[in-house]
């Protein structure tokens, strides 16, 4: 990310004057994120928060991938997702709800999932991913990607009340293959979780995009969060690369 | 020697508890461990461990004293040692 960075305007900097006081961000981290670019796959109940508060921090442009039409089954979770957008396609209403929190966002809305087609040129068009795909298909597609064009990768995930997330530098740090490098049999499409759940996931894997954009603070490098809420309990996993990994495994060190 | 056994997501539901103590010989190591576990909870949750060879399911994180074990370490495990046995988990 080492293009020239287009200034603030004065708008912006009302708007974004109480986080531009934050330690090490300041003016020029907030320009960084007007500059930047993060691909979302899938903004359901984990990723709609993540790019509500990237929209809400103004990082100028999102690339969001969200396939199918909203149920209600959704709205437990869902927050970009409206009760009266009900059977219409998610991505419409997604935009729409980023728009009225941020105008000056750039959305590229692709109301498809991630798949081996089209991974690709979505992570082609942003600085960082953050993953947050219920299928391990979608997952590990765009994680191959992700390594390829070496470009960070949040992986946030959650189950029932517990959650992890870690982040992704290709060459560095484990990729997701190094410890998931199939889809696991025993997954199942649906599970239980609640929407606190979820967006909590959602607020960290924000958090970890902004860092690495702006870089400052520890992303979790080689490091895996584990949440429990249902007894609020923390546990930080150290993470080693699997030198036999199939995705990063011949990637040297960066 | 003795090492204590947590599980977290589906692992939990499968194995009906979040943690158990596994009275193990000497030096064994954490693949030893993972087919002792295939033994106990065969009916149900067999495949979360092993895979139909009998070997470490390939997506099973192992993780020894809050460090991951990578698939197809030789690692050997010592008394006192506390055991996460982590399923991916995933979004949506
Ligand atoms: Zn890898």
């Amino acid at each position: 990310m080492n293009r020239p960075l287009a200034p603030l305007t004065d708008e912006e900097r009302a708007i974004y004057e109480w986080q531009i006081w934050v330690r090490d961000f300041g003016e020029e981290g907030q320009q960084r994120l007007k500059n930047a670019s993060v691909m979302i796959s899938r903004c359901g109940g984990l990723g709609g928060v993540v790019a509500y508060e990237l929209a809400a921090a103004g990082v100028g442009k999102l690339v969001l991938a969200h396939g199918g039409c909203a149920r209600p089954s959704d709205l437990n979770r869902q927050l970009l997702v409206t009760y009266e957008s009900l059977g219409r396609p998610r991505i419409e209403t997604m935009t729409r709800r980023l728009l009225d929190l941020n105008p000056r966002l750039e959305i590229v809305a692709v109301g498809e999932n991630v798949n081996e087609d089209n991974a690709a040129r979505l992570v082609e068009q942003a600085d960082v991913v953050v993953d947050c795909a219920p299928m391990f298909e979608e997952r590990l597609a765009m994680n191959r990607q992700a390594v390829l064009q070496r470009k960070p990768l949040v992986e946030c995930a959650m189950f029932d009340l517990e959650a992890t997330i870690t982040t992704v530098q290709p060459g560095n740090t484990p990729c997701l293959a190094c410890w998931c490098p199939s889809v696991p049999p025993t997954w199942k499409r649906q599970f239980p979780v609640f929407g606190a759940v979820s967006g909590t996931v959602g607020c960290l894997g924000a958090m970890e995009a902004i860092k690495l954009i702006a870089g400052f603070g520890q992303p979790l490098f080689n490091r895996m969060l584990r949440l429990d809420l249902r007894d609020m309990t923390t546990q930080t996993v150290s993470l080693v690369r699997n030198p036999n990994c199939a995705v990063c495994g011949s990637l040297p060190r960066a | 020697m003795q090492v204590t056994i947590q599980y977290s997501g589906q692992l939990k539901l499968a194995v009906g508890c979040a943690s158990e103590q596994l009275e193990l010989p000497e030096g064994a190591t954490v693949d030893e461990l993972v087919r002792a576990l295939a033994q106990r909870h065969d009916n149900g949750a067999r495949r979360f461990f092993v895979d139909e060879a009998g070997n470490t399911q390939p997506t099973l994180m192992l993780v020894v004293n809050n460090r991951q074990v990578p698939a197809g370490t030789r690692q050997t495990l010592a008394d006192g040692d506390e055991v996460m046995l982590l399923q991916p988990i995933s979004g949506g």
